[in-house]
């Protein structure tokens, strides 16, 4: 009797009380969440959901043709440009060289630098190119359209233009430089740094401008990542 | 035979009246010609080795301009290369590009450095491929005719 007369002194008790117990497991909840301080990215964004990289009919610095399983097994950091870039190119690759070597040349990481400029970027020269930055670092070519393809799969936009006849021409990705057009021309790309991870699918990418330290700190975060 | 008749007033007055503008003129052109060399100051100008594929280098100076005149170049060559171009990278919606500059302006009292990632001289056309500790002459031509020379050592980095 006096136990109901109690509860009926306190007609929202229940209330009260389921009240007290959600919000105390609540702040259990935050503090646990705040407490292992888990690490975030600073610069890379991820995809909603990963793309799979299909086959592309694209080469190595050596000539040989990328195989199906080339993207599989390690982490690739793939940055398009071109070898006659004097001032952005060298000094990104410069920087991503740098990642790759503080993180210890780990097996399971590279850089992929991809030329949209097959006219002027002989095999040769490429080899030559990369191999200044990182004698492991590949460079990947192909014909116009394929690069195309390729850079369009990332999203990764990039045109030539050229000067002739007092004129500027602009060449869309995936054409071939008209005749005549020289040697002396712009090449107008993409700055993003693309993440394909080890399955062999685009993931993510890192956006200008760069920093090594903040690149290497969330390339050691999503190589940590299970 | 003017000289001689210095005695007249008038022509006294007419002969200082010329010779003092005449010291004005030329203290002008020689003052204005010696501010141009002394008080337009580069520094800080180097080279970017490039991979030996690339054939095509980047060079960056500091100028400062402490006259009070506005300065221009309008042209720069090199004595490694054919051609040299004023360019300026871009990043812009995520995506790099180089702009051709047909001059640089250097206001009075201002300070335009030339930097990797922004403005830089394009060296295109080198005889041989530049080595690194190279030493580069670089020649600043300015809008008002003179010329700036400046020796610029190829480096892997600006902080080298």
């Amino acid at each position: 009797m006096i136990k109901l007369r109690r509860f009926e002194t306190y007609p929202n008790a229940w209330l009260y009380a389921v009240a007290i117990i959600v919000s105390l497991l609540l702040g259990v909840l935050l503090a646990t969440q705040h407490l292992k301080n888990e690490p975030t990215y600073i610069n890379a964004q991820w995809l909603p959901t990963t793309k799979t990289v299909p086959d592309f009919d694209l080469r190595d610095q050596s000539g040989s043709p990328i195989g199906s399983t080339f993207w599989m097994g390690k982490w690739s950091l793939v940055f398009f440009g071109f070898a006659s870039c004097p001032d952005v190119c060298p000094l990104e690759l410069q920087k991503f060289a740098s990642v790759w070597r503080t993180m210890g040349d780990q097996a399971n990481l590279r850089v992929v630098f991809v030329s949209v400029d097959p006219e002027r970027d002989s095999l040769a020269r490429l080899q030559e190119y990369v191999t200044f930055f990182h004698p492991e670092m590949i460079a990947l070519t192909g014909e116009n359209s394929t690069l195309a393809q390729f850079a369009n799969f990332f999203g990764a936009y990039y045109e030539r233009s050229v000067i002739m006849d007092t004129k500027v021409v602009k060449v869309p990705a995936g054409y071939d430089m008209p005749e005549g057009a020289g040697d002396a021309y712009q090449v107008n790309h993409a700055a993003r740094l693309f993440i394909v991870n080890p399955e062999g699918a685009y993931s993510g990418s890192f956006s200008p401008p760069f920093n090594v330290e903040i690149l290497q700190h969330d390339v050691r975060l999503m190589m940590a990542d299970p | 035979m003017w000289l001689y008749s210095l005695p007249d007033p008038h022509r006294t007055k007419t002969f200082f009246c010329v010779g003092y503008s005449v010291l004005i003129v030329v203290g002008g052109i020689l003052s204005s010609w010696a501010n141009a060399e002394d008080d337009i100051r580069i520094t800080n100008a180097w080279v970017k080795l490039s991979p030996p594929g690339a054939r095509v280098y980047a060079a960056y100076l500091d100028i400062e301009n402490l006259t009070s005149r506005d300065y221009q170049i309008v042209a720069v060559s090199a004595d490694c290369c054919k051609q040299v171009s004023l360019h300026e990278t871009q990043l812009r919606d995520g995506s790099i590009s180089m702009i051709h500059r047909e001059h640089l302006d250097v206001p009075a009292q201002s300070r335009l450095s030339l930097s990797p990632g922004g403005l830089h001289l394009m060296l295109a056309g080198v005889q041989s491929p530049l080595k690194l500790n190279d030493n580069l002459i670089i020649q600043l031509h300015f809008s008002d005719g003179h010329r700036m020379m400046v020796q610029a050592p190829v480096r892997r980095n600006g902080d080298d």
